[in-house]
């Protein structure tokens, strides 16, 4: 499938394709969505990758999902965004809480190439959704009345409906708010008024809007699920989205670092070309390596939402934090090989200087990374206790890239993983292991002993809102412990040159202070050698590697 | 109330106070644990710490939907297995 999607829309460094970089580039400039490329993916019918196969879509696996995106993300983040991120966000809400007519009425507006907000953002409270004021109350015929402003939403003008976060009751705590689907079709027209575009630095043809709602009634029956459910639908079905969408971002730094390998190959500097500078050899074998962790830790993830549905509360946020600050300082240190050229906006290279603005948005947008972690924080004695050093074995089809797997159950997740984890103690060394494998997976291991002493010492006031950065440090480091487990055992199971995988963690071990995170010279040479013929063969650079247009 | 849903009541405003480093007499049994500051993920924190202590496994939603302490001692009282 995403074989199909990569031949619709061509090689994006070919000059005589009308959807290449130079046209992304240009869409850009203009402050516009890349209107070519929207008619292509309506081409392909891209949303009916959001909706599972019982609604009529070809939603199977979350790692599948992400497989075809990236050949989007890779050509332009604001087509991932506008044209891609926006509804899926908004359709994990539907599929998790909405009643089947409601589901179905999604699906349909999906696979007639519409597109559906997802309204939850309020500017003065970010993340912390459990305060949004935003409000749907009873009016006097009985029928909801919403009032409130929302602001910084994908697609909200050209939506044709929206899932909207409301406050549903003025009680406090958790359950005091819900989700509506709404079509703009049935709302009075005057009691609903457009913000301004945000001006933005990055994502710039998106359409970045606002809105404010005025007792504006809305049909009978526009609740998702029982009311005053919403946290805990957004809690549960955002496990899906802020796993994959970091993981599809992958795609953006696949182009980073193609683009920095044809410059440094074509560019001579000092009488040589680029590429032939050791230190451009090494930041390059290690940006490739940085991308693998993504590729693994985020396969992984995916894959557990099948596998592992009650596990996933952790992993979702921690993927989103480990895989939004490697894409973002991978491409930084590419940045430093393109010289100038990372900051021009025009010729050859001048996608780069676009992705990197628009690669912006995975630090924030959907969760901040620290509000990722905060997730994690008052589950991480628990986890420690219930699970770290001594879980079960998870199933081994967690570990297969590109494995069947069974269909998603929204109905599993859950809120909290109550201590459930089986993907940190698969770290642990066995006797299986290659010398230089098993010394760096017993760093891990050994991480993950200290970790649990920590997490017991934690005092409850770190668990909160008001956590120490000490605090906020252990469930980062955590997060690199699952990241390193995902990398060994995706080796374990495909077996192969290991060279990846002692990059891998050589990487993340220095993240933990455990060496400097620099390769070894033999490494470094295979990675980049691997790279090149990658390149060379125009392969994609993530695990899968498979061949690319052009 | 029961005699076993008075020793939980109890044992709730220790850990609920221990949450909040507060003495365990500033803890209304009949205030709204959110009034306290305790937020929608630290329910998370108290469930578990209720399942260890009792030996059950709870929805971790619980401290959601019985929001003081008297409403989640009676709950975890008529829970039984206990």
């Amino acid at each position: 499938m995403s074989e199909m999607l990569e031949k619709l829309l061509g090689d994006p460094w070919d000059p005589a394709n009308p959807v290449n970089h130079a046209a992304v580039v240009a869409a850009d400039e203009r402050q516009e969505m890349f209107a070519e490329g929207e008619r292509l993916l309506d081409e392909y019918g891209l949303n009916a990758e959001f909706v599972p196969v019982a609604f009529g879509g070809r939603l199977t696996g979350v790692d599948r999902l992400v497989r075809v995106m990236r050949s989007v993300w890779r050509r332009d983040p604001a087509l991932g965004l506008g044209y891609g991120a926006s509804s899926f966000i908004a359709s994990v809400n539907v599929w998790a809480a909405g009643d089947d007519g409601q589901r179905r009425a999604f699906a349909d507006l999906m696979l007639a190439n519409r597109k559906i907000a997802s309204v939850y953002h309020e500017l003065a409270h970010g993340n912390d959704f459990a305060r949004a004021e935003f409000a749907a109350t009873p009016g006097p015929g009985g029928r909801l009345l919403l009032n409130g402003r929302k602001e910084v939403v994908t697609n909200l003008e050209r939506a044709d409906s929206m899932v909207i976060f409301t406050r549903t009751s003025d009680e406090e705590g958790s359950r005091s708010h819900s989700q509506l689907f709404v079509h703009k079709a049935d709302l009075p027209p005057d009691r609903m008024t457009y913000l301004p575009r945000f001006p933005s630095s990055g994502m710039r043809g998106v359409q970045l809007g606002g809105v404010v709602f005025d007792d504006c009634p809305i049909p009978d029956g526009s609740v998702l699920g029982t009311p005053g459910r919403g946290i805990e639908t957004a809690l549960c079905s955002f496990q899906l989205t802020r796993t994959a969408l970091p993981s599809m971002m992958v795609g953006v730094v696949d182009t980073g670092l193609r683009a920095t390998l044809r410059f440094a190959t074509a560019r001579a500097l000092y009488g040589r070309s680029v590429a032939a500078i050791p230190q451009v050899r090494s930041i390059l074998a290690e940006v490739y390596a940085d991308l693998l962790i993504c590729d693994a830790f985020g396969t992984v993830a995916a894959r557990a939402l099948h596998l592992l549905p009650r596990e996933t509360s952790v992993y979702a946020s921690l993927v989103k934090y480990v895989v939004s600050k490697q894409l973002i300082d991978a491409m930084d240190r590419l940045s430093l090989i393109l010289g100038a050229h990372f900051y021009i906006r025009e010729g050859v290279y001048a996608v780069f200087q676009k992705l990197l603005r628009d690669l912006g948005v995975i630090g924030f947008g959907h969760a901040a990374r620290v509000a990722c972690l905060a997730t994690v924080l008052p589950q991480i004695r628990q986890l420690a206790r219930r699970s770290w050093l001594t879980a079960d074995e998870p199933p081994a089809g967690l570990f297969q890239i590109g494995g069947e797997l069974p269909p998603l159950d929204f109905a599993a997740l859950t809120p909290s993983a109550a201590g459930r984890d089986s993907l940190s103690t698969a770290v642990l060394p066995d006797a299986a292991l290659p010398g230089e494998v098993a010394v760096l997976a017993g760093l891990f291991a050994d991480e993950l002993g200290l970790l649990k002493q920590d997490a017991a010492e934690l005092r409850p006031r770190d668990l909160g809102v008001d956590a120490s950065p000490e605090a906020l440090r252990v469930a980062a480091r955590y997060a690199t412990v699952l990241a390193a487990s995902s990398c060994l055992n995706v080796w374990r199971a495909g077996g192969g040159d290991p060279a990846w995988v002692v990059a891998a963690l050589t990487r993340l071990a220095g993240q933990l202070g455990r060496g400097s995170g620099r390769l070894p010279e033999a490494i470094s040479r295979r990675l980049f050698d691997e790279l090149l013929d990658r390149h060379g063969e125009n392969r994609g650079f993530d695990l899968a590697g498979l061949p690319l247009p052009g | 109330m029961s005699d076993s849903a008075d020793d939980l009541r109890g044992w709730l405003v220790q850990r609920v106070a221990s949450y909040l480093e507060k003495d365990p007499a500033e803890i209304s049994t009949s205030v709204s644990l959110t009034k306290y500051g305790l937020d929608s993920v630290y329910a998370f924190v108290m469930c578990g710490d209720i399942e260890d202590h009792l030996n059950v496994t709870l929805e971790p939603t619980v401290a959601w939907d019985y929001r003081t302490i008297d409403a989640l001692a009676e709950h975890l009282d008529t829970l039984g297995g206990r």
